[in-house]
């Protein structure tokens, strides 16, 4: 890869959520795990402590050289799967990815099967915790002109299973989503982290609700004074317009909407840490939350379930950006 | 109102933008990775700058809670975490004191095996320099890669450093910056209530840089500059000596921007921003002239977009009529240690300036 152009001015550690936080003290940081560790042999050492990442990329951006962190430790964490025994939460959740073919439980019956162009892929997260917010998805989907499916046949993407180093079961996922894909012209997602793995990992296609959003125009659902909660995987991982398109759409529509500076600050949802290391995740989550209650506003909007469902659990009221807008004929 | 496209969110490009928000200007402030000014050690060398820049940079940190300290030449003092004298005009409260009054006895004070100042390594060096000089040190665990801002946000350590405090030996105590922008009002707490001066050590790469960052940042936010950070400019379209428009890509999007004028702060003529088109390389700043420093051959680090009156220079020498530039990216015949900070805030104030003039 490309650690070789580290200069080692740190500052992908200072910009790292985890190494940040007081319950993130064991985490080697991003230059350890993704730019020292990859290129020695006595990597593996480091142990599950190296899991303790979100993948929020917010190391990458902050690197002068450009060193793409996320990946090195993507293939580090492949080579720790093999020489550690996984942390319980992760276990759990490969169980339900060979039970179910999903990485948690799901009682969603509203799927759609009526043969259209394009197929809705809400992801594990969506279906299994947050079915309201695929509901919504698709309502606005259906009214912004894209009649869709929701399949039963489309599993989880495999990120989160890349994630914790078993390639081998998220190669097979693949292999069966692409089948369920081949029926269909487009795909999109409410999920940036499937959007993440179908664009860069899949090499498909894909596109999240949100840049499919700009362009209609929409009338709030909601009062009060709302603030962003920005996806990493959807900015930093993929579309750095993200925040601008979500902003753009949420004032035409008339969300009186506050911009923050730590709306893009990552919630400690992604990569594995909810699952694997679950205070931490909380303790990032608990972090965000103060500061959105400091700035006195009546809740967040985001796009992203993992997001909604962690912010959510601090008590914080969180809306997909699918459940504040309606389009305007 | 007209648009000005300022590449670069460094100190100078992020200054710049501010300043050009507040004379009515649309800005668009694009740009990627830490800057070098969240790298430096915070602290400026006024010298030769313009009275009004230094208040309008004075105005900021003042809204930030950490006031400047200084002037455009007063001669100011700090310890490095190596023990050596730094010296500056204008730096943070807690970094500095004005020189000839700094203190006679000093402890040292490190957190616990944390490498961000070693007690023993500086007390020493400090009393080569005849400082009367003393190591100690917190009884504290912290992971060496971890971050102190995060460490001390836990009560029951700063109780710990305020008790050693009180035991240190001598008028002033010496530690590594603890505090981020947001809480630095808590050094002036922990002078009070540790009944000792404290400094700062003055230290690169780590919060004093990112403090000076955030303080510009939160400026810009306040004055209404569009920040499109992660974001680069792939290419410069004139009609003449003319700027008309730029692309700015970020992802699989690409955005054109029509333009009134550009302001170039990317820190050098060397940038992210080649590119490769067809089977060759291209600079989207390719069409500005590039002139070398004259301190040596070929020496592109050194080198830098050349000017006339503040406007850019087209590649056949003749002046543009809206593209400017600011900080190290600019021609400069000297350089000396330690005026990055200044000579980027200096000439992002004069670029501003010149862009008033039609």
């Amino acid at each position: 890869m490309n650690e070789g152009r580290c200069i080692k001015c740190s500052s992908c550690m200072r910009a790292c959520p985890v190494l940040n936080d007081p319950q993130g003290k064991t985490f080697p940081g991003p230059r350890t795990v993704g730019i020292d560790a990859p290129r020695f042999p006595e990597a593996l050492s480091i142990g599950n402590d190296a899991l303790m990442c979100t993948m929020c990329h917010a190391c990458e951006w902050a690197c002068p050289s450009s060193i793409t962190i996320t990946r090195s430790m993507s293939m580090l964490r492949e080579r720790l799967a093999d020489a550690v025994p996984s942390l319980p939460g992760h276990q759990r959740m490969r169980e339900n990815v060979r039970e179910y073919g999903r990485t948690v439980t799901s009682d969603f019956t509203d799927w759609k099967e009526s043969g259209e162009r394009t197929l809705y892929f809400p992801g594990c997260i969506g279906l299994g915790r947050l079915p309201e917010l695929v509901r919504s998805a698709s309502k606005l989907l259906s009214s912004m002109g894209i009649p869709h499916d929701i399949s039963p046949q489309a599993k989880c993407c495999g990120s989160p299973l890349l994630k914790v180093g078993a390639k081998q079961e998220a190669s097979s996922l693949q292999q069966n989503n692409l089948e369920t894909f081949s029926a269909y012209d487009n795909i999109v997602t409410s999920c940036p982290g499937c959007t993440y793995q179908l664009r860069e990992v899949y090499g498909i296609e894909s596109k999240h609700l949100v840049e499919l959003m700009p362009g209609k125009k929409y009338r709030s659902t909601v009062e009060g004074r709302w603030a962003l909660q920005v996806p990493c995987h959807l900015k930093r991982g993929l579309d750095p317009w993200a925040a601008e398109y979500m902003a753009a759409v949420l004032v035409q529509a008339g969300v009186d909407l506050v911009r923050l500076p730590e709306e893009d600050l990552c919630c400690g949802g992604g990569g594995g840490l909810l699952s694997g290391f679950p205070d931490t995740s909380a303790s990032l989550a608990r972090s965000k939350v103060r500061t959105y209650r400091e700035a006195g506003v009546r809740g967040v909007i985001t796009a992203c379930p993992f997001c909604a469902l962690n912010l959510g659990r601090e008590g914080l009221l969180v809306l997909d950006i699918s459940q504040v807008l309606t389009v305007v004929d | 109102m007209r648009t000005a496209l300022v590449v670069g969110l460094g100190a100078a490009g992020t200054f710049a933008s501010i300043c050009l928000a507040k004379k009515g200007w649309k800005v668009l402030a694009v740009g990627k990775g830490t800057s070098s000014c969240a790298m430096s050690t915070g602290c400026l060398n006024g010298s030769g700058m313009d009275p009004e820049c230094l208040r309008e940079l004075s105005r900021l940190f003042q809204a930030s809670g950490m006031p400047l300290v200084g002037g455009v030449d007063e001669k100011r003092t700090g310890i490095t975490n190596l023990g050596t004298r730094y010296d500056c005009t204008l730096s943070a409260p807690g970094s500095t004191w004005v020189q000839g009054n700094g203190p006679q006895s000093v402890t040292v004070l490190g957190m616990g095996k944390h490498p961000s100042l070693r007690p023993n390594l500086v007390a020493s060096v400090l009393r080569s320099w005849g400082m009367d000089a003393r190591p100690q040190i917190v009884p504290m665990d912290i992971p060496g890669e971890s971050s102190l801002t995060a460490a001390f946000r836990d009560q029951g350590r700063l109780d710990r450093l305020i008790n050693s405090i009180k035991e240190a030996w001598g008028e002033t105590v010496l530690l590594p910056p603890l505090f981020s922008l947001k809480d630095y009002g808590r050094l002036n707490e922990l002078e009070r209530l540790g009944g000792r001066r404290l400094k700062e050590a003055i230290t690169p790469l780590g919060t004093p840089g990112e403090r000076f960052h955030q303080v510009l940042e939160d400026g810009a936010r306040e004055a209404g500059v569009e920040i499109w950070y992660g974001r680069r400019v792939t290419a410069l379209r004139t009609e003449g000596d003319l700027i008309t428009s730029a692309d700015v890509q970020g992802g699989l999007e690409t955005r054109t921007v029509d333009l009134d004028a550009v302001l170039l702060a990317t820190g050098g003529p060397l940038t992210d921003g080649l590119l490769l088109r067809q089977t060759g390389l291209d600079d989207p700043f390719g069409l500005f002239l590039v002139k070398e420093s004259g301190e040596g051959p070929h020496d592109l680090m050194r080198s830098g977009y050349a000017h006339r009156g503040g406007r850019l220079l087209s590649r056949s020498g003749t002046p543009m009529a809206n593209a400017f530039a600011a900080g190290d990216c600019l021609a400069f015949s000297l350089r000396s240690p330690g005026k990055g900070l200044g000579d980027a805030t200096s000439s992002a104030w004069d670029a501003v300036h010149t862009m008033e003039v039609p």
